[in-house]
């Protein structure tokens, strides 16, 4: 591997710098890896692009990704790639400027500078230094104190930070060190972590304090979209080649375990960014180098660190736009009602979202990841919703939480037949997608008892007679719903104590 | 003189209170009078048919079943569940089908007194997969003073011109929907059900 690497990384060179004046090869029989522009006089282009102030450094990223990627990933127990006396001592450099801008940073009493960013830890021992148009610079993977996934508007799919990210430092025409932090969020297929696979998506380049600086996308023909932030000093320099504005959100969530992987924490949102991008075309990328390169893609999202604990792989799809502004509207909806918009208000915030195939239930929440999953997109919807909800609700309730009455065992049928009932008192309410769910498989006579009790429940609240029927009705269920729901009764958890916390002040 | 004439006035409002409720009894009289012991046996025999009556004295509920259904409707057929199906469901084509169903069923006079007595009918509606209805049974309150004639004619009523459509996913074999009402005499004086034009304003997810 490390052989292919070399012959890989000396191929990128070679055409990195501008052909001997005597070479007749026409380009395109040479290679097809992207290189940067060269002026007509054999020189580099440098901090100019496509006649605009956009550096070379807008191929390097990708360049350097594609090296990084290569030989940085796959070598995890081999040795560094150059191992020569000043490229050690570059990376001393490089490593001092690091821990000296981060120290600060860490050590800083700002809240939100701790939060944006992760403790990463660059693995020095397989830094790598690459030739840049402007120089030497060096390349580095990270891995993180915590388990942290990347999540945007812009790609699909939950990141792991270890995989997606590295570190890149370089200097500058004045001799200034920089420091930035890459992200490669893939947007084709859902990364199937150290697996090769082709790389489409974007390029999100951070400065070392979080900042998103600059980006790229690449696309699946080939061709490269610049993105500029609008808040950036560099946007008047693209303004005229600008296609159109674009507004992301990047968002960094963290997961803990504290029993080597067993059992994780909620995810806990650790930063969020929204930045709008000028996006421009990057014509020089597809006319020069024959469309956007070839080998190096592969392996983007290949390889990865890795703790030697092993998470929860991120299951499903984050939702789209639309997915995600229809589960608003539903949010909307219920929340206009009382106890409903309690558990909204409770349960909301932290909650995460997907739409995962897999799952054998039009929808489920997750407690180890606080994640409503639904199995499709047409499966979004306010009985869905509100029934995931409140099992996260419940679990805040019920001392200790709900996990011990999960499937299979004793409780789970009270706190299955709770959730279904809240649900139903939300549709005696309210008749929206007034499906009842709480007595399917029940006989005619009695499910038409339960919808009643369950008007009286929405009218009244829980009074006393109503709460006498209890029992009874969760005896009901026991016997007659879905076989998955019966036969795991606790007797004392004959009271709602989470729709009974959810309708307080509501009556 | 003074402290008489005020013991005349006391005496004459207290009159005119009892004269009040006397009149107040006496023109509930044909509503409870028609109602009163009317739901106390397990089948009420009404002009065209029978019902089945249960009572929940606990909740004050009566429940009513039209004994005409055959008992096996609705083991033939799948009951929707959408914790295994798509989502599909039925809504009212028309609020005021059912709005006018009530009116012909009451008088504006019982709508006007039993809106002052709270009163309410729920009704439930088991819909088939083509949004045909297949059975109609009510609930009432004990101690109601709606009589069986009137819910023979609000169930024929209803039966007569309300509709149901299927939203979301049509099945083409044979299931079932439940769909639930609760309709205040008060809601009927006022033209408009609440949980009746909820339904006729549901919508299939993404027809938002």
């Amino acid at each position: 591997m490390l052989w292919f690497n070399l012959i890989f990384v000396t191929m990128l060179i070679i055409n990195h710098f501008p052909p001997p004046a005597t070479q007749t090869t026409p380009a395109s029989q040479r290679n097809q890896l992207p290189r940067p522009a060269h002026s007509p006089n054999g020189s580099l282009n440098r901090g100019k692009i496509c006649g605009t102030a956009i550096p070379g450094w807008t191929k390097c990223f990708l360049i350097v990704g594609m090296v990084l990627l290569q030989t940085l990933w796959s070598c995890q127990d081999e040795t560094i790639l150059y191992t020569q006396p000043e490229s050690k001592s570059f990376i001393n450099e490089c490593r001092n400027f690091y821990d000296l801008q981060m120290g600060e940073t860490y050590s800083s009493t700002d809240v939100k500078v701790q939060q944006q960013i992760p403790k990463r830890n660059p693995k020095w021992e397989h830094a790598a230094i690459i030739p840049f148009s402007m120089g030497d610079g060096l390349v580095a993977p990270l891995n993180y104190d915590e388990y942290n996934f990347v999540r945007t508007t812009i790609n699909p799919f939950d990141v792991l930070m270890e995989d997606a990210s590295y570190l890149m430092m370089y200097k500058d025409n004045g001799g200034n060190m920089h420091g930035e932090i890459v992200f490669l969020l893939p947007d084709n297929t859902k990364p199937k972590y150290r697996q090769k696979q082709e790389f489409y998506g974007t390029i999100i380049v951070q400065d070392l304090k979080g900042n998103i600086i600059k980006g790229y996308i690449h696309h699946h023909d080939g061709s490269v979209t610049g993105l500029i932030p609008t808040s950036s000093g560099m946007a008047s320099a693209v303004s005229n080649l600008t296609k159109s504005v674009n507004c992301y959100t990047f968002e960094i969530w963290q997961i803990v375990s504290m029993d080597g992987g067993q059992t994780w924490s909620p995810p806990r949102l650790l930063s969020s960014q929204t930045e709008c991008f000028l996006s421009y075309d990057e014509p020089c990328w597809a006319t020069d180098g024959g469309g956007g390169g070839s080998g190096g893609y592969d392996d983007y999202i290949a390889g990865g660190g890795g703790s030697g604990i092993t998470p929860p792989p991120p299951t499903g799809r984050p939702l789209t736009i639309t997915e995600i502004n229809i589960l608003n509207q539903f949010k909307s909806t219920i929340s206009t009602d009382c106890a409903t918009g309690k558990v909204v208000g409770s349960v909301w915030n932290g909650m995460r979202f997907a739409v995962d195939g897999s799952i054998t239930s039009p929808a489920q929440w997750d407690r180890t990841t606080n994640t409503i999953s639904f199995q499709s997109s047409s499966q979004i919807n306010t009985s869905t919703l509100m029934e995931e909800l409140f099992h996260a609700y419940q679990n805040t309730v019920y001392p200790g939480g709900t996990g011990k009455y999960s499937k299979g065992k004793p409780g789970n049928t009270n706190i299955e037949f709770e959730a279904k009932l809240f649900k139903d008192i939300y549709t005696a309410n309210t008749e929206l997608y007034g499906v009842w769910i709480g007595c399917i498989g029940f006989p005619y006579q009695i499910a038409h008892e339960y919808i009643i009790w369950v008007m009286d429940i929405a009218e009244q609240g829980f009074t006393q007679a109503v709460m006498a029927n209890y029992s009874t009705m969760l005896g009901y269920f026991n016997q007659y719903s879905a076989e998955d729901y019966r036969g795991h009764l606790l007797e004392s958890l004959d009271t709602p104590l989470a729709i009974l916390q959810a309708q307080s002040d509501c009556y | 003189m003074k402290a008489m004439r005020t013991t005349s006035l006391k005496h004459s409002t207290t009159l005119l209170l009892v004269g009040l409720s006397f009149a107040t009894a006496a023109s509930l009289l044909p509503l409870t009078g028609r109602a009163q012991g009317a739901w106390e046996a397990n089948e009420v025999k009404v002009k065209s048919k029978v019902y089945r009556c249960k009572k929940d004295i606990n909740l004050g509920h009566i429940f009513i079943y039209n004994s005409t259904y055959p008992e096996n409707l609705l083991s033939e057929r799948a009951q929707y569940n959408p914790e295994v199906q798509e989502f599909s469901y039925v809504k009212l084509v028309s609020h005021d089908a059912v709005l006018n169903a009530f009116r012909r069923a009451f008088t504006a006079e019982e709508i006007g007194k039993l809106a002052e007595l709270k009163e309410h009918v729920s009704f439930i509606v088991h819909v088939g997969e083509g949004g045909q209805i297949l059975t109609l049974a009510f609930s009432i309150r004990t101690g109601t003073t709606i009589s069986p004639a009137s819910i023979e004619t609000l169930e024929n009523e209803l039966l007569k011109g309300m509709q149901f459509e299927v939203i979301g996913k049509r099945f083409d074999y044979p299931i079932f929907y439940t769909s639930a009402f609760r309709v205040y005499f008060s809601e009927v004086e006022k033209g408009e059900l609440r949980m009746v034009r909820a339904s006729e304003n549901l919508k299939a997810p993404g027809e938002y």
